[in-house]
């Protein structure tokens, strides 16, 4: 599963426009940054409504922008807690913050190529 | 490109910062959109702007978008509210749709899938507003004794009234209980033979044996039991109407004889070698396919093309809009007086109820309906908990029998009928039921048809606890008929 699926990718310039790709991608990568935050803060705070809530918002927000795994991880953040799978909400929101991470590295540098 | 002016307004209504931008990119080159990234924000943007349509998200912040899809609704109840979901499940979807929604967008969608959404809707609200105002222009509530405001009902005065003063044969096709006799009666009554003879006879309620006689009459001698000479309807008719419903009932050596004075204006009464002339119009009515019989070898094909001059097609009634309201007011307003109430109209959830019941059993069920709840309840106001159990139980599962419009639903569930339930199965197994008695009968066994009509009665005030006027309502009768009838039976018992 790829981090940034390019077809995704292509198709919004193909539904919007070229020039519009940059500003689409940037406020991607600020939505993820803020989501970050949100995650750890509602992780310290054992918040397990908020973290479903955020892990169906990046799950939502990453299929729109073809962040595949992105989608995989916070999809599985989301059904532990609508299962209330406590003993696996750790592992999985560990695997969601790098993730987003990961996701946010990739693009950050697709946006540096875009610039 | 459409000009600025033309552009329709979108709420959308999206808590992701960048999948809104994506929604509005899609949209903005078509339509002037307005984005909410919260419920609350949603709710202040509608108050401020007149929008075509809101797209709403499912998951936002501080509400439920059904919340405010609730609260848009309920200040414009015509707004076109399409729900966006990346939830896999059906519910919310479904309980969306259930609320008001008019369509929904699985996550992610394409630019596309959207527009065609938005454009399938607006293109509905545009027609509905249409239809609407088209039924405020022409407001006719009702002809004669049919009820309706609907622009289906308006089609059908409009028929009526061009083809009245027409001596045209009108051939009515409908559900039963979509007011077929109603039809024909209007007919006659708009027609210049309306204070001739006006003859309605029910193919289907009359044996077999004597449909002939029943029509054309018969001299005296004619058969066994024909002890003195009778006119048919078809005399009775002359210089007026007659109405022949349940056509498709009619045995086929009758047909031949009908298509004659159909052809001719002529008949021979059973029994006499004269022949008689008439001047009739006729009405004929059906609630089966009449090609599709014609098809089946049941319905003769020179006699449909005969009577299928000027066809009428009455709409069931889950098809015409308000009209149910409309029927149902007026209903309640002449059983309260029967029945000695003071009921005066319906409670919101009850009207909304109204509407939105398919009313398999057409107005023949809403009238059952009715009957029952002023009799068996009490108030100024009816309310949903007053509707028999078995419509409000039923109501999300029952389908209009489409072919016979019988008052049962095609996959068996069980509706009312003059208030009592039947399934499709029960029916089927009384008919098999009542064709093996047919067999095992004699003559002998045949008991007065007063005697078996008293012991249903008093079977069915057994089975209320003695309670009369709700055995009425089961039965389909007013109370007082059981009190005269009871009357009758007192007064002639020699005990």
């Amino acid at each position: 599963m790829t981090t940034l699926c390019q077809d995704v990718i292509d198709q919004l310039v193909a539904d919007t426009s070229q020039e519009l790709l940059p500003v689409m991608v940037g406020s991607f990568i600020k939505e993820l940054e803020l989501k970050r935050d949100l995650v750890i803060q509602a992780n310290r705070d054992q918040q397990s409504t908020s973290l479903r809530e955020l892990a169906h918002s990046l799950k939502s927000c990453a299929s729109t922008y073809g962040a595949l795994r992105l989608r995989q991880a916070a999809k599985q953040l989301e059904d532990a807690a609508a299962l209330d799978q406590r003993d696996a909400y750790q592992v999985l929101i560990l695997q969601l913050q790098t993730t987003l991470d990961e996701t946010l590295d990739v693009y950050r540098t697709y946006l540096d190529n875009l610039n | 490109m459409v000009t600025l002016e033309e552009r329709a307004r979108v709420l959308l209504v999206e808590d992701n910062t960048s999948t809104a931008l994506v929604y509005r990119s899609y949209m903005e080159h078509e339509y002037d959109v307005t984005v909410a990234y919260t419920g609350q924000e949603a709710v202040d943007c509608f108050y401020e702007g007149k929008f075509a349509i809101a797209l709403i998200d499912i998951h936002l912040p501080d509400m439920s978008g059904l919340e405010v899809m609730k609260v848009l609704l309920k200040n414009n109840s015509r707004l076109p509210v399409v729900i966006m979901t990346s939830d896999t499940g059906h519910d919310v979807v479904v309980e969306a749709m259930k609320m008001g929604a008019k369509d929904f967008l699985a996550k992610p969608f394409d630019k596309a899938r959207l527009l065609v959404t938005l454009a399938n809707c607006i293109k509905e609200h545009k027609l509905e507003t249409l239809v609407q105002d088209y039924e405020k222009s022409a407001p006719r509530q009702g002809l004669h004794n049919m009820i309706g405001a609907s622009l289906q009902m308006q089609t059908v005065y409009q028929i009526i009234e061009s083809a009245a003063s027409s001596r045209a044969t009108v051939f009515i096709t409908g559900e039963s209980g979509t007011g077929k006799e109603l039809c024909a009666e209007a007919i006659h009554l708009q027609s210049n033979r309306a204070d001739r003879p006006y003859v309605a006879l029910n193919c289907a309620a009359i044996p077999r044996d004597l449909i002939e006689s029943e029509i054309f009459g018969h001299t005296k001698g004619a058969f066994t039991g024909a002890v003195t000479a009778r006119e048919g309807a078809a005399s009775r008719a002359d210089s007026g109407t007659l109405f022949l419903d349940e056509i498709g009932e009619m045995p086929l050596d009758l047909q031949s004889k009908l298509l004659r004075l159909l052809q001719s204006g002529t008949f021979q009464p059973v029994g006499s070698s004269k022949e008689r002339s008439v001047d009739i119009r006729f009405i004929c009515a059906t609630n089966r396919d009449p090609l599709e019989e014609v098809a089946k070898g049941r319905f003769r094909e020179d006699l449909y093309y005969r009577l299928h001059v000027i066809p009428i097609h009455m709409p069931p009634l889950r098809d015409r809009g308000k009209d149910s309201l409309l029927i149902a007011s007026k209903l309640l307003a002449e059983y309260s007086m029967d029945e000695g109430k003071r009921f005066r109209d319906f409670d919101e959830p009850t009207q909304t109820f109204m509407l939105n019941y398919p009313w398999p059993g057409n107005v023949r069920e809403l009238s059952n309906v009715i009957r029952n709840i002023v009799v068996l309840n009490e108030g100024d106001q009816i309310t949903l908990d007053m509707l028999p159990a078995m419509i409000r139980d039923d109501r999300s599962e029952s389908i209009p029998a489409s072919q016979g419009g019988q008052g049962y639903t095609s996959q068996g569930s069980a509706i009312q009928t003059g208030g009592v339930s039947h399934t499709s199965a029960e029916i089927q197994h009384n008919d098999s039921h009542i064709a093996t008695q047919n067999k095992e009968m004699a003559p002998s066994d045949i008991r007065p048809l007063w005697l078996q009509e008293k012991e249903i009665i008093e079977r069915a005030i057994a089975v209320c606890g003695g309670n009369i006027p709700k055995a009425a309502a089961f039965l389909d009768i007013s109370a007082s008929t059981i009190y005269r009838k009871k009357q009758q039976w007192e007064a002639s018992d020699p005990l």
